[in-house]
């Protein structure tokens, strides 16, 4: 059912993942991350093989407790559940600017000091999901 | 809230910025335009919007936040068409849907509607309109099927 049934569907570009995203990566309002280890892959698979459950109404495909959605040409890209996790813009913004200082948290944070878009709020989710980047080296 | 729009590489930072001063009044000394590298050191009181440099056609990151708002009392998708009607360019914005490469494209003359930016890019590439904008006569429109409205 869904797409799936009509044409081939394609899966979502890598920059989806966390070890794949980079400090100039466009962000917007909602922006989601796939934590490591969590099998994307095996969810398409299911879905291709008819194993997902498509739901009409809000256009996502239900599997393994995650949701997916497919774009115009035929992309999917992750939505909600388990490994999946939606950071706001400011959020995101941290989390690649802690990607890009290569796990130095002080240097990250001094880099957006004067980032008028960026508060003391948006660090925590950031922090948390940097918790599985592999340059995670520990808080100081 | 925060603003995070896309404007196209080949207008000048500097008219960007000018257009915010000349649109919203806002001070020339609080809109920065550089490489973000070189925020820290920039002199003078903290900025209130940045003009950055972002890779591809979309190249100049404006981002901002609750201070430039309260100078505007501007929206994100207002901030963009007052800049794109004075600096006579155009900008991609959040459209507000889940989809990653579904974004608003504002034309030069402030229309706008939903586009496609090319999902194997790692920068904004637009495909194709998923609607008409009146602004873009020359931008191919494919109208999305119905399982891939996810807005």
């Amino acid at each position: 059912m869904g797409p799936a049934a009509k044409i081939p569907l394609k899966p979502p570009n890598n920059r989806h993942n966390l070890n794949n995203i980079r400090p100039k990566s466009p962000a917007k309002e909602k922006n989601t991350v796939v934590l490591p280890s969590t099998d994307v892959a095996g969810d398409l698979e299911g879905i291709s093989t008819g194993r997902g459950r498509w739901v009409e109404e809000n256009s996502r495909y239900e599997i393994n407790g995650r949701t997916y959605a497919v774009e115009s040409t035929g992309t999917v890209f992750p939505d909600s559940g388990p490994g999946l996790v939606n950071l706001s813009r400011s959020e995101y913004k941290a989390l690649k600017q802690l990607i890009g200082a290569d796990g130095d948290i002080d240097a990250a944070r001094d880099a957006l000091r004067r980032d008028p878009s960026i508060n003391d709020a948006d660090w925590p989710a950031a922090l948390e999901v940097f918790k599985h980047h592999k340059s995670y080296k520990g808080e100081a | 809230m925060t603003y995070g729009i896309y404007f196209d590489g080949r207008t000048p930072a500097e008219a960007l910025r000018q257009a915010l001063h000349t649109v919203y009044n806002v001070p020339l000394e609080l809109v920065y335009a550089g490489p973000y590298e070189q925020l820290n050191d920039h002199p003078g009181p903290d900025p209130v919007a940045l003009i950055t440099p972002a890779d591809g056609q979309f190249g100049h990151e404006f981002s901002a936040g609750e201070k430039l708002r309260e100078l505007t009392n501007a929206s994100e998708l207002e901030l963009a068409q007052a800049i794109c009607r004075v600096a006579r360019t155009r900008a991609l914005l959040d459209d507000g849907s889940p989809a990653p490469d579904y974004w608003f494209l504002v034309a030069s003359d402030g229309s706008y509607g939903r586009v496609q930016t090319d999902p194997d890019s790692g920068e904004l590439a637009v495909l194709y309109a998923l609607e008409p904008i009146a602004g873009e006569p020359d931008l191919p429109v494919l109208p999305p099927p119905d399982w891939a409205r996810t807005w």
